[in-house]
């Protein structure tokens, strides 16, 4: 969930210092941006980091920043070399906390109290005096899209509980939502996210209506076995998808039952040619969702658009009309016998007789809910009113044929026992005749449940409705209106009680009034109270519903949540509390211990498209097979230990030693080419290992090796100095890293830095450091110096690779001159001003690229006059930046802008939605060719799956922390 | 018993592997990390390879021994085919396993996803459930 954000400049934000934050953390990003940041953790992570000791002035964000694990991806913080640390990926989670009894609404719609969710997560948990923490995805919960707009489910991925009781307070809103928290717990209000304590009476804060059942235990008896699907095709079908036998504690269970109670509603099934069909009728959106969760047990359904003419025929007469409806097939023998096994009739129901299925009379509460709120989804009518604010009787209605009416009415009989298992109580069953059509006499059931305000309450509280989501947004309003009616009804009895009590005291009415006239309660109330019986009922001038609903869709359309007002913020004793860090989808090194050195090197040529075109094909055939790539494709090389020490301790430079590469490739290399500080004996033999048969590859996953155009320049004097001469120039670009070498490193350390400092201290096992000035901290930082080299050398010798290949094809390398090789991901002993005076600190890029501007010593020499090079790819089919260092970003960011576009898909949602060869067919059409070693990784790297190039690109020139240079248009790209 | 399934994740790969021993849940989840690269079915066992991993916990254990195999795959190509003589020994608050794999080099197969670079700690579980153990494991590609 997001923070508190305070806005500084069009470009710039910052979370305030709070809570144990040792500065506060400033964020570059655009107002569209922003939004994609705060949907996931980046915002807490950054608040974070800002908590680690030794960090100077401000925890940065970078515009692509998206979720890591500990620092966010994007995040660049400086920590004094003398008092701070160095970590392998950052540090620590932020703990807010309500109390224990606080319940948690499931995706399925049962609640549980958050406490009784320990049990769901893994048993051995990090444990420190003050905070347990336990990690495993439990069951999916509702949580909150900023960006949507919408709530969602989502996944808890740590529970944490403070071990010490904490002072909790308790907020009470008009409607009487309670809940306690500590002071620090954000709640979502109308001005964003805010923390208990910043909280007043008045305020608003969010609130959702509908509640669930309690949760019990699903049992693991059989409710489908072979024995009632019988065909050995369909056997092996639901065998395949883990639904046979269907037991109630299935996973899919659940699924199966809110759509078997909408089908009931709004669904047939029936078989022709001896093939199953399933046809369901609704709403796009709802129909979206019965879609997803057929697709979690492992079925495809598709959805129609229809526009049909109808013609119907009723007792008033012939109406014809034209409408847009929508249904939803699946056209599957083995699910259509499965649902007719689970109680599903057959065919045309008004005609058919059935009841309720036995298993669901006698499954828990939760389950018998999620049948009704899929009926209801279907069949229920919608909260309305009749009056200002009374509302009508909700009815279920279905026809019936004067054959099936017995049957008909026995249905209805169980569903008023289901009914009333939950809490509901029905009026009437009621029954008309209808008018005859084509299957006969038909007859209208109707039951009639209680429009008690208080009945309502518990049925659209407890059961609501599923694949309905008008209804159910309606339903909740609809629980808010009663709620805030009730409350104020509640508080004008109470005034009727007090007139009667000062009555009784003798007090005169002039004084009574003059005690009690408020906005609640006006003269004419009192003087009822005073001179007449009348129970207090709701005053005249209590908003409509229909104003209501109008006023709360206003909310919705903006928010997508409901908001209530704050009654009353008080301290509420001392309490253990628990929190739960939710999992959301945008991380896309998910791994924060890995820094893995990757790095962008751009080599410019003095061709154009024209001359690559035709023997584009070829050329990223040729580089294919010189620069090996992909899973399990060792490269060119075998190295023994004494090459791979010198490969540590010099970089790039023994790779020219080899004859890889050119001295003007070193002069035109970050550092040069080399870590000096590096030291290969801290490195371990498994890391050398890894590293010996990777040198001189590509890798897999989001690196590659792309043949691009110049096609804009935005400031022509910088481009020349850095080799770019104009538009439909050609450019070739390495995005890599170190490898397995680099993981390697950084597991390493985690194991020693684990054994040394234990993790007892930490929220989580993987969130290690170790003091920079330490033993352990500077092995660390000279493996990693090892690491950054290893990657250089790796980069360098691809480099000449491109140039061999390039000659291969073209005939010539000429004019083939690397522009710069720059890193990000890592950390680096940089000078720096703080409070005017310059100090050694240690600086982590993490997902982050140095900009330094002109006149900066680090800035290799052919650039010091003009800043240093900075690469921003894109991705596949996107353009990719050339900008430029400025001094600007030394006062702002330690120097530092953007290193990327940013996940904003995750990869396994990417592979679902796009499938590798039409990707690259796509591409094809737009003239760009794909070469790579899997299928599947294209789809992954695809464009939608990325956060907009251009606008991290256009926001780190505005926040002037990279000034544009050059826009990069790809024309072939080669993938590990 | 389903040996393993994939849960859904955000940039990596996240499964769980289950088993009637400690060590039959270990073995599937190791098929169920190369399954991630390879059809582990299609696998060929033609060489084999000594496992030997330690830990001081069952988390961490799990985490050596995966990492074996991430290392036997950077450095040797190694696809796993199956795993034989799989041996978990406690001594206290030491944990140690050791195995036989077989398997084939990586270059005679197709690769269908991505490359596994690190096991990680992220929801990371190993526990009993009745009479089945599931470890739950989040490997970074």
């Amino acid at each position: 969930m997001a923070m508190e954000l305070k806005k500084i400049s069009e470009y710039e934000w910052e979370i305030p210092k709070h809570g144990g934050m040792r500065v506060p953390a400033r964020i570059f990003a655009s107002e569209k941006l922003v939004q994609k940041i705060q949907q996931d953790r980046t915002l807490m992570q950054a608040a974070n980091v800002a908590h680690l000791k030794g960090i100077q002035k401000y925890s940065y964000v970078m515009p692509d920043a998206h979720e890591g694990y500990g620092f966010p991806i994007g995040g660049v913080a400086a920590f004094d070399t003398n008092e701070g640390i160095i970590s392998p990926g950052g540090i620590g989670y932020d703990v807010n906390c309500i109390t224990g009894d606080s319940f948690v609404l499931t995706e399925l719609g049962f609640h549980k109290p958050i406490k009784d969710f320990e049990q769901d997560f893994s048993t051995d948990a990090s444990q420190s005096s003050s905070l347990l923490l336990k990690r495993f995805a439990a069951l999916p919960i509702l949580s909150y899209n900023h960006q949507m707009k919408s709530l969602e489910t989502d996944l808890p991925l740590f529970f944490m509980k403070k071990t010490a009781p904490q002072q909790v307070y308790e907020l009470i809103t008009e409607a009487g939502f309670t809940i306690r928290a500590t002071l620090e717990h954000p709640f979502l209000t109308r001005a964003g996210m805010l923390s208990l304590g910043e909280l007043k009476p008045g305020n608003s804060v969010s609130v959702y209506p509908f509640f669930g059942t309690a949760y019990a235990d699903p049992s693991p008896r059989i409710i489908v076995d072979e024995t009632s699907i019988v065909s050995q095709e369909c056997i092996v079908q639901l065998k395949k998808r883990g639904l046979l036998p269907l037991r109630e504690n299935s996973a899919a269970l659940p699924y199966l039952t809110k759509i078997l109670g909408y089908l009931f509603g709004d669904g047939i099934v029936y078989f022709s040619a001896k093939k199953g069909q399933i046809h369901v009728y609704g709403e796009k959106k709802d129909l979206e969702l019965m879609q997803g969760d057929l697709e979690k047990i492992g079925y495809t359904a598709s959805i129609y658009e229809r526009t049909p003419d109808h013609k119907i025929t009723d007792q008033y007469g012939t109406k014809s009309f034209t409408s847009t409806n929508y249904e939803l097939h699946v056209s599957s023998t083995s699910l259509a016998k499965l649902f007719v096994a689970l109680g599903m009739p057959l065919g045309k129901k008004a005609s058919t007789g059935y009841s309720i299925p036995a298993w669901v009379k006698t499954a828990p509460q939760w389950i018998k809910r999620l049948f009704l709120a899929g009926l209801f989804g279907a069949e229920l009518t919608t909260p309305k009113t009749h009056t200002k604010t009374g509302f009508y009787s909700p009815v279920f209605g279905q026809n019936k044929t004067a054959s099936v009416l017995e049957a008909g009415r026995s249905f209805m009989v169980d569903i008023m026992q289901l009914l009333d298992d939950l809490g509901v109580k029905t009026n009437k069953l009621a029954q008309r005749k209808e008018f005859r059509n084509k299957q006969g006499e038909t007859y209208r059931l109707r039951l009639i449940l209680s429009a008690d305000e208080d009945n309502l309450l518990t049925l659209y509280r407890t059961i609501g409705f599923e694949y309905n989501g008008k209804r159910a947004a309606l339903a909740n309003i609809a629980v808010l209106y009663i709620l805030k009616k009730q409350a104020l009804t509640a508080q004008r009895t109470a005034i009727a009680h007090m007139v009667k009590e000062l009555k009784q005291k003798q007090l005169r009415p002039s004084e009574i009034k003059k005690l009690l006239i408020s906005r609640i309660a006006n003269e004419r109330f009192i003087e009822r109270c005073l001179y007449e019986n009348t129970p207090s009922r709701i005053t005249l001038n209590f908003i409509s519903f229909n104003e209501f609903v109008r006023a709360c869709q206003t909310d919705l359309q903006h928010t997508g949540v409901l908001f209530d007002t704050i009654a009353s913020v008080t301290p509420a004793g001392v309490e253990q509390v628990y929190d739960f860090t939710i999992q959301k989808n945008h991380n896309f090194l998910a791994n924060g211990m890995v820094v893995s050195n990757c790095g962008v090197r751009l080599v410019r040529t003095d061709w154009t498209p024209d001359d690559i075109k035709p023997k584009l094909k070829q050329l990223l055939d040729t580089l294919f097979a010189e620069v090996p790539s992909g899973v399990g494709r060792g490269g060119l090389t075998r190295l023994s230990d004494a090459e791979m020490n010198e490969i540590l301790a010099k970089g790039s430079r023994w790779s020219l030693e080899q004859g890889y590469g050119t001295k003007d490739d070193l002069a035109a290399t970050e550092e040069y080419g080399y870590m000096k500080q590096a030291d290969p004996q801290f490195v371990s033999h498994t890391a050398i290992a890894r590293g010996k048969p990777q040198l001189g590859t590509l890798g897999a996953g989001n690196h590659f090796l792309e043949i691009q155009a110049v096609d804009a320049v935005y400031d022509e004097k910088t481009a020349a100095a850095f080799g770019i001469t104009g538009k439909g120039q050609v450019t070739v670009m390495v995005h890599c890293g170190s490898r397995g070498l680099g993981h390697q490193v950084a597991s390493d350390y985690i194991r020693e830095m684990e054994k040394k400092y234990g993790f007892a201290d930490l929220p989580d096992r993987e969130l290690i450091n170790a003091p920079f000035n330490s033993e352990l901290g500077q092995k660390y930082f000279k493996a990693m110096c090892a690491g950054m080299n290893y990657a250089f050398a790796n980069r360098q010798m691809i480099v000449h690779w491109i140039r061999d290949s390039f000659k291969k094809v073209m005939g010539t390398d000429h004019g083939m001159k690397q522009v710069y090789d720059v890193c990000h991901n890592i950390g680096k002993i940089e000078k720096h001003k703080v409070d005017g005076e310059l100090k050694e600190l240690c600086v982590h890029r993490k997902g982050a690229t140095r900009s330094f501007g002109p006149g900066r010593e680090e800035v290799n020499e052919v650039y010091r006059d003009v800043g240093q090079p900075v690469f921003i790819p894109g991705t596949m089919g996107t353009a990719s930046y050339v900008l430029v260092g400025t001094n600007e970003a030394e006062e702002r960011s330690w120097g530092s802008t953007a290193h990327g576009a940013g996940r904003e898909m995750s990869r396994a949602e990417a592979i679902h939605r796009f499938r590798g060869e039409a990707v690259a067919k796509e591409l094809e059409q737009r003239g760009i060719l794909v070469k790579a070693a899997s299928w599947k990784g294209i789809a992954e790297e695809h464009v939608p799956a990325y956060k907009d190039v251009d606008e991290v690109c256009r926001v780190s020139n505005e926040a002037k922390l990279g000034k544009l240079v050059a826009r990069l248009t790809p024309l072939g790209v080669v993938k590990g | 018993m389903k040996q393993y399934e994939y849960l859904p994740h955000t940039a990596d790969v996240k499964f769980r592997a289950y088993g009637k021993t400690l060590e039959e849940a270990f073995a599937n989840a190791a098929t169920a990390m190369f399954n991630v690269m390879v059809e582990t079915k299609e696998v060929k066992p033609k060489v084999t390879k000594t496992i030997a991993a330690e830990g001081t916990d069952k988390e961490s254990l799990l985490q050596s021994f995966l990492e074996q195999f991430i290392i036997l795959l950077d450095t040797d190509n190694f696809f796993l085919s199956k795993l034989k003589n799989i041996k978990i020994n406690r001594e206290g608050k030491k944990y140690s396993l050791t195995a036989v794999a077989a398997g084939d080099e990586a270059k005679n197969y197709e690769t269908v996803g991505p490359q596994v670079k690190a096991c990680t700690y992220n929801s990371m579980l190993v526990k009993q459930e009745g009479k089945q153990w599931i470890v739950q494991v989040v490997v970074d590609i």
